[in-house]
């Protein structure tokens, strides 16, 4: 069959264009050029791949030198490679997203639209109009077909790599067309694999930070953007007033550094208060509850079966814990945690799973209110 | 499957002859330095007023007033920074007149005149492709010092109208540059017939080899060099000159001359071919599909350059097209080929009013001297099927509404 695969100059989707092409498929290239990093001016100190993979490197996607790598790549197995702008798109989708959601008290996961809003889209598109039959990425993820010929997204073999948490805007329409060549196997075992071919980026170190905010942080990206701090208190969850802030924005749910504060015990960022202006803190243990609410979810294959066992995961390194769920108007459903949770962020994807199974997710609104609290925080959304 | 060239705009096939020249010169002794003294330096001198002469009688100038460069973009910018650096040095202004839709290597060089103090107007051009009159008389007023317009467009192929603006240029005493990198070897070029003190082109576009342009400087006119260091180009352009390049643009030239002019195999000049073929193509495309927009004034009258067909598929992307046309064998261009395989839309065809949709769904056909029927019949059987597709596709797909948490 004719296969677009999705080509970022990584590892992974080199790795998954050249087992296709080897599988007997008319493969063909395509990246999407997301960011103008000449003028954002940052590109060449940074190198690495797919925006969303771990914690311990740095890199970023789509930049110049990536390109390059991911034609080198396409000249090596001999398939045609081009390059669609998708900046634009990008920028409205993503990045604008990202910068109002941090000045709305919010913490964007810009991965997860980036591949909702911006790259399945674009891609498919760009797949189907060349008469393709698939659409092929590098993410470690799988598939599952259900008896009544639906799909599920299915975690990776390599549960260290999995991505799946990144993809579970993937609804039927699009998960029918996209393929994922990588999700049996290991990561050690896709660079083996890269090496044995001679693919020059077998070596190339995994890419980690934001693709388009700087090593400086999102707080200097936001400002970048036009937008200035505005300093205000930080008050502790008890009252006193305990310090300044540098601006809600530079904050994050649970962040313990960077708050310039002594006090008798660790102080964590409990939550934003985007009306009084002022930063929450508290002793770690506040920052553990039992539920929250998520808005806009949606169910690859429809809502489980209330006698599943469904876990759910808060972020992409997080554990999966047991949840019970239950419906509210308007797409928004209440989870409640078998254990109590560390710092639920609002913005952040809330993931439900059964066994190895994806079935859908949604964007974190706030926490349940504590029952053995008197009174609940007023979270500010 | 047959590859069908059609991006001569962007660059054109080695001619034979070049090919032959080079090959004959590699054989020879293509080393040493044209500059210097001894019988080594004298050959490679040689060479290169063999190439001065053939490029020259091409443009119709002489061999003094050339220029060799090492592409068509520094030509241009030589003359337009060189110019107006010159110009205004002896006081005769700094205000530069150009249009809205020349190359990258003109509109550029008088930003950065801009920012060396400059003021550069920039004529509108209407959705037809034509300049204002009145516009150019109240633009080209005393105190301008140079004009810069291209003959034609490299997108649309559109012809601006040269002559009429050198004569307006001088009248108030002013040069004029046009950029005529598309128009050679697809029409006889004749400097002193459109009366211009500079004209810039490109070996790449006319049959030679890559890295090679040229410079057409009147004589008597004065340009502050770019470049320092050396009496290469009467000290007008310092730095070896690319002679193995030239030896066979040169070639090429000599050969164009005569197959723009005369008739050649069937009885027609390679002017009146591509002239033929691409009303042909542009025939069997408006019979074909529906919905397809002319960006190319290829109609009476006839104001384009032979060879440039542009066209818009309503509800289709350029670069999907020609990624479908690329995979088929067929290779065109959309959006601006300058700018290493991004495709946005051209911001020529932006300038020229274009809505954002007719200027996305823009693809540039460009003929040259071996395009043949039997290529058109091969483009005229792929596209119609192709340009379906994609516009059953963009229907299909979901975009998604989704609002963010």
């Amino acid at each position: 069959m004719r296969v677009v695969v999705a080509m970022s100059g990584g590892v992974d989707s080199s790795l998954a264009a050249a087992l296709l092409k080897e599988q007997g498929h008319e493969v063909i290239g395509m990246a999407l050029r997301l960011w103008n990093y000449a003028d954002a001016e940052q590109t060449r100190q940074k190198q690495g791949s797919d925006c969303e993979t771990s914690t311990e490197q740095v890199g970023t996607c789509c930049s110049p030198d990536d390109l390059f790598d991911a034609r080198r790549i396409a000249e090596q197995l001999d398939i045609p490679f081009y390059v669609s702008s998708a900046e634009r798109d990008f920028k409205k989708h993503v990045v604008d997203d990202f910068t109002a959601a941090y000045l709305n008290g919010i913490t964007p996961n810009p991965c997860v639209h980036c591949n909702d809003t911006v790259k399945f889209d674009r891609l498919l598109q760009l797949a189907l109009g060349l008469g393709a039959d698939a659409l092929a990425t590098g993410h470690y993820a799988r598939k599952a077909r259900l008896p009544d010929g639906r799909e599920l997204l299915r975690k990776a073999v390599d549960s260290s790599k999995d991505q799946t948490y990144f993809l579970f805007r993937l609804e039927q329409e699009r998960l029918a067309k996209v393929i994922f060549p990588l999700g049996e196997f290991t990561k050690p075992e896709v660079r083996a694999m890269a090496e044995v071919r001679g693919l020059p980026t077998a070596s190339k170190h995994d890419s980690q930070e934001l693709c388009f905010v700087s090593r400086d942080g999102h707080g200097a990206f936001i400002e970048e953007q036009g937008f200035s701090a505005e300093p205000g208190d930080i008050v502790h969850i008890d009252g006193p007033v305990v310090g300044r802030h540098r601006g809600l924005y530079h904050y994050t749910v649970g962040q313990r550094r960077g708050l310039g504060v002594a006090w008798e015990e660790p102080l964590y960022v409990l939550g934003l208060d985007m009306v009084k202006n002022q930063l929450v803190v508290g002793p770690d243990r506040l920052l553990f509850r039992s539920g929250l609410v998520a808005q806009e979810v949606t169910w690859t294959a429809g809502p489980p079966d209330p006698s599943v066992e469904l876990k759910a995961r808060i972020r992409y390194r997080g554990k999966e814990v047991p949840v019970r769920l239950e419906a509210l108007d308007g797409g928004r459903w209440a989870v409640y945690f078998a254990s109590p949770q560390r710092a639920i962020t609002p913005g952040q994807a809330i993931v439900f799973y059964q066994e190895d199974l994806i079935l859908g997710g949604g964007w974190i609104v706030e926490p349940l209110p504590e029952r053995s609290q008197a009174e609940p925080l007023a979270w500010a959304v | 499957m047959t590859a069908v060239y059609l991006d001569h705009g962007a660059g054109t096939p080695l001619h034979p002859e070049a090919r032959q020249a080079i090959q004959a010169w590699l054989e020879g002794a293509a080393f040493g330095n044209a500059a210097s003294i001894h019988g080594v330096g004298r050959a490679q001198e040689a060479a290169l007023s063999q190439a001065r002469a053939q490029v020259a009688q091409l443009l119709n100038v002489r061999t003094p007033e050339l220029i060799f460069t090492s592409s068509g973009t520094e030509a241009a910018n030589l003359a337009v920074l060189g110019a107006a650096e010159q110009l205004r040095r002896a006081g005769k202004g700094n205000r530069i007149v150009t249009t809205a839709i020349e190359h990258e290597c003109v509109l550029d060089a008088c930003k950065i005149l801009e920012l060396r103090g400059f003021q550069v107007i920039r004529l509108p051009v209407s959705e037809a492709g034509e300049l204002d009159g009145a516009a150019v008389e109240a633009a080209i007023v005393p105190g301008t010092s140079l004009v810069s317009v291209m003959l034609a467009n490299h997108e649309t192929g559109s012809m601006l109208p040269v002559r009429r603006l050198a004569r307006r240029a001088h009248a108030v005493g002013a040069l004029c540059h046009t950029d005529a990198a598309l128009a050679l070897g697809r029409l006889p070029v004749d400097a002193q017939a459109l009366e211009v003190d500079l004209l810039s082109c490109s070996s790449r576009k006319a049959y030679g080899p890559s890295g090679a342009g040229a410079l057409y400087v009147r004589r008597g006119v004065t340009l502050f060099p770019q470049l320092f260091g050396g009496p290469q180009e009467r000290k007008r352009r310092p730095g070896a000159e690319n002679i193995i390049g030239l030896v066979g643009w040169g070639a090429a030239c000599q050969a164009l001359r005569s197959e723009l002019n005369e008739a050649g195999e069937g009885g027609e000049s390679l002017r009146a071919r591509l002239e033929r073929l691409t009303r042909l193509l542009w025939e069997g495309i408006q019979a074909r599909v529906e919905h397809v927009t002319l960006n190319t004034p290829l109609l009476e009258p006839f104001r384009s350059v032979p060879g440039v067909l542009n066209v818009s598929f309503a509800g289709v992307e350029g670069e999907s097209l020609l990624m479908n046309l690329d995979i088929q064998g067929i290779s065109v261009s959309s959006g601006s080929p300058c700018s290493s395989g991004s495709l946005e839309p051209a911001p020529v065809l932006l300038a020229l009013g274009y809505s954002e949709e007719r200027a996305r769904s823009a693809l540039r056909f460009s003929l040259g001297r071996t395009t043949s029927e039997v290529e058109l019949a091969r483009v005229l059987e792929v596209l119609p099927s192709v340009v379906s597709r994609l516009r059953a596709v963009r229907v299909r797909v979901r975009l998604p509404q989704v609002q963010k948490g």
